[in-house]
């Protein structure tokens, strides 16, 4: 196991008026290579929960630990975790500030006292995998590249520092259904391909419920649900209670199964639904015969 | 039906000896109550179509008429812009006041409107949103959703004929997409506001009485959502999805399976698959 | 500060004039005696505007700096009267005490007036106020509802830049930059990778809110009206008669 949540607790501006409680009493352990994702409406606290994987907040309440060690104890560890663990915000295009793609992706390994031969070599593998070549982008600037490469510029900074984890926060909003396939087609083969271990953090089911192992659902800072895919989206009336809706497909099985159809509900593909209801037309079929 | 906004051979390039058209030969006419959704992938020209209708943008060749005015003539775009209304796509960088009451009333000043005027129509406009509860917060206390609702309380205010949204959920959660969606359906509906929809989610289409597909500037696709959206591959082709459900039928009929082709909703296809 | 109190309810291009003249009166002042009866006026107003009063002298803490640098300057720098103290060649004059307190208690009372005005009126009807203040000096050029319309903008904007600041930051520690450690010179380069997404991000928003005003059928101040009206009740003439009345006193008086 890589990094463990112990009763952990967050409270913003404490003893003042406008204290906040955003998450509390969250136990979570996240396992080396595993793709998880983290499913909650807009305050549910799941920003505030990733943001504790990585140091950038400190628990009020409970315990971080990462391979053994508890987090934030030692200010001067913070930045090697950081670099273990990679972060990537919503709209992370917003955060590029340097004259080419280049500098941009190397901005963080800058700090690392690194050869410039080093460098380079991280910088050219970390666009590679996020699909843009260094000789076609290398040398221009960040600003005049489309949205969508500009957001993949950002995660190449993160995954030039060569992390074991990377989070990404809500990675394929405002893209179009194009940019967005491809985005996450990214994400899922660093998973399979390079072994990375992968925190999603969502408030769409669709999106995430393919790709991940396992998920967490959050709702009021707390964790509400966790499981299988299949597991999660059986406890139909439990999400819609949340204000999360089951992806499409998972509700038209829903739906057939309540109108007595044999099919099975752990279904979130068009193509899983499409054999679903194949195999139950003939099965239908044959009791006829 | 009578028409409220038209294109004829539309033309437009953001640089004046570029080749690249940002729009080419744009047809269309828009009837007053209707809901149109122009889809279409980024960079496809569909922001910038709808800033014509506002006459943020103006024509490099051909013309555009809102209420029979043309956009060209700079004299017409005060009415223009008054009877257009836009929404733009991040919520907060249309959000001009340090309140909402404030924000709301900000385009009825313009207009010069009489104070106690003013008031009804920001009472009516928070009420129509249903914002009115937070008529006293500061916008940046408001979640996305909720600032949309704004944008479209301050356009309504300034009692437009049209309400034009330029993605106006790309950039906020599904819980405030569904806000957004659901308000611009009433006063659709309710008040027969003439509404186009700019908009790359597909499902968004569905509650559209026409759906216009742009690529590369120019129009593809018009007709209704439901035949629209039978069309799987040729929208695949330009870089759009079908909503999961459309998909899910067309792929069905391709293995054989006898429903029919215009089904766009879950509880529609239970329907077709259970009777 | 939502209140209810009469200098709540006070117009605040009254208030603004109020304000002013009791400036005006406190820099009159030459007396311990003259600032004694102006201490009692502003506690007496706070007491009807009915503040809380820990929020009020909070106010004060972030020119505490300023305070005390008034003081230590007058206290060693003014020389005469009787020498009071003498380390070296550093000595402190009776004078100079006389005139450290005398200036830290007026930057007290002028902080403590301003707040009055302040912490009563809204921010908007604060640029309305100033709008109409300004208004005569539009004939020599001054574009007085361009600087109130920018004042708006900035009241609206502050919280939202602030935010993005805050994402920015950890977004840039989240990929290994580091805000704390270093000199001075190394910190202030250190902001860059803030500084300019913000930036970017401030012309980004600047240039959608023109158009979404332009949108809006915004185009000056000419032919404009307003949501709340400022109106002026016989409250405001008294506010601003009793001021002027204070000040004229104070002046012949000579205290």
């Amino acid at each position: 196991m890589l990094l463990r949540l112990e009763n952990v607790s967050h409270v913003y501006m404490p003893g003042t008026p406008f204290e906040v409680t955003a998450i509390s009493n969250i136990n979570l352990e996240i396992q080396k290579g595993e793709l998880l994702a983290i499913i909650g409406e807009t305050g549910s606290g799941k920003s505030t929960l990733v943001q504790h994987l990585n140091g950038l907040l400190s628990p009020t309440d409970g315990k971080v630990i990462l391979d053994g060690r508890e987090v934030g104890k030692d200010k001067v560890e913070l930045g090697k975790i950081r670099r273990r663990i990679g972060l990537l915000f919503q709209f992370p295009e917003q955060q590029l500030f340097e004259e080419t793609v280049y500098a941009d992706v190397a901005f963080g390994l800058k700090n690392l006292a690194l050869p410039a031969e080093e460098i380079k070599n991280r910088v050219v593998k970390a666009l590679h995998l996020v699909g843009l070549d260094m000789a076609d982008l290398g040398e221009r600037s960040p600003f005049s590249l489309s949205g969508g490469q500009m957001r993949r510029v950002a995660m190449a900074g993160v995954l030039a520092m060569n992390p074991e984890v990377l989070i990404l926060d809500e990675p394929a909003a405002g893209l179009d259904p194009r940019g967005k396939a491809d985005l996450l087609q990214k994400v899922a083969s660093l998973h399979n391909q390079h072994g990375l271990t992968i925190v999603l953090v969502s408030h769409s089911m669709d999106d995430v419920s393919r790709l991940a192992d396992r998920l967490i659902v959050m709702g009021y800072g707390e964790i509400r649900l966790a499981g299988t895919p299949d597991q999660i989206f059986a406890c139909k009336n439990e999400l819609e209670e949340m204000g999360l809706s089951l992806p499409q497909m998972a509700l038209l099985m829903h739906k057939l199964k309540h109108q007595g159809k044999n099919v099975p509900t752990n279904i979130f593909s068009v193509e899983q639904a499409k054999e679903a209801i194949l195999c139950m037309l003939r099965g239908e079929k044959d009791e006829h015969v | 039906m009578s028409e409220i906004i038209r294109a004829e051979g539309l033309e437009f390039s953001y640089h004046k000896h570029d080749d690249s058209l940002a729009l080419s030969n744009i047809n269309i006419s828009i009837n007053r109550g209707e809901f149109l959704a122009i889809l279409g992938h980024n960079g496809s020209g569909k922001s910038t179509l709808a800033k014509h209708f506002n006459a943020l943008l103006l024509p490099s060749a051909g013309a555009v008429w809102v209420n029979g005015l043309c956009t060209s003539e700079e004299a017409n775009h005060r009415s223009i812009r008054q009877s257009a209304g836009m929404v733009f796509q991040n919520p907060d960088n249309q959000i001009i006041a340090a309140t909402v009451e404030e924000d709301v009333a900000f385009g009825p000043e313009n207009l010069g409107i009489p104070s106690a005027q003013i008031k009804e129509r920001v009472a009516e406009a928070l009420s129509l949103t249903g914002m009115t509860s937070f008529r006293h917060h500061a916008p940046h206390l408001l979640s996305g959703g909720q600032k949309q609702r704004l944008a479209i309380a301050g356009v309504i205010a300034m009692r437009p004929q049209c309400l034009i949204l330029d993605e106006p959920t790309a950039m906020i959660d599904p819980r405030g997409r569904q806000e957004v969606l659901d308000t611009v359906r009433r006063l659709n509906r309710e008040e027969g506001i003439t509404v186009i929809y700019i908009s790359h989610f597909m499902e968004e289409a569905i509650a559209a009485d026409r759906v216009l597909i742009l690529n590369r500037g120019s129009a593809i696709m018009d007709g209704r959502p439901r035949e629209i959206f039978q069309c799987v591959e040729e929208l695949r082709d330009v870089g759009l999805d079908v909503p999961p459900v459309a998909e899910l039928v067309w792929q069905l009929r391709l293995a054989g399976v006898d429903i029919k082709p215009d089904i766009m909703s879950v509880d529609e296809l239970v329907e077709a698959l259970c009777y | 500060m939502p209140g209810n109190s009469l200098l709540h309810k006070l117009d605040a291009r009254a208030k603004f004039i109020a304000l002013i003249l009791l400036i005006v009166a406190l820099f009159a002042v030459r007396s311990f005696v003259g600032q004694l009866i102006m201490a009692v006026l502003i506690l007496i107003l706070l007491k009807i505007s009915q503040l809380p009063l820990p929020y009020f002298f909070r106010g004060l803490r972030p020119v505490l700096y300023i305070l005390v640098f008034t003081a230590i300057v007058h206290v060693f720098m003014t020389k005469g009267g009787e020498t009071l103290l003498q380390f070296g060649f550093i000595s402190v004059d009776s004078y100079g005490v006389y005139l450290g307190t005398f200036m830290v208690l007026r930057i007290i009372l002028l902080i403590a007036s301003t707040s009055l005005l302040t912490l009563t009126t809204s921010p908007i009807a604060l640029t309305d106020g100033l709008e109409f203040m300004m208004k005569p000096l539009r004939r020599i050029g001054v574009p007085s509802h361009e600087i109130a319309m920018m004042m708006t903008i900035a009241l609206r904007f502050i919280p939202t830049l602030m935010e993005e600041a805050e994402k920015i930051m950890k977004a840039q520690m989240a990929r290994g930059a580091d805000f704390e450690s270093g000199n001075i010179f190394r910190r202030a380069k250190n902001m860059v990778p803030i500084l300019v997404p913000l930036f970017v991000s401030a012309f980004r928003r600047a240039d959608d809110l023109a158009i979404a005003m332009e949108a809006r059928c915004y185009r000056g101040g000419q032919g404009r009206t307003r949501l709340h009206e400022q109106v002026t009740a016989p409250r405001d003439y008294y506010a601003v008669i009793f001021s002027a009345l204070f000040l004229s006193a104070l002046i012949l008086l000579k205290i």
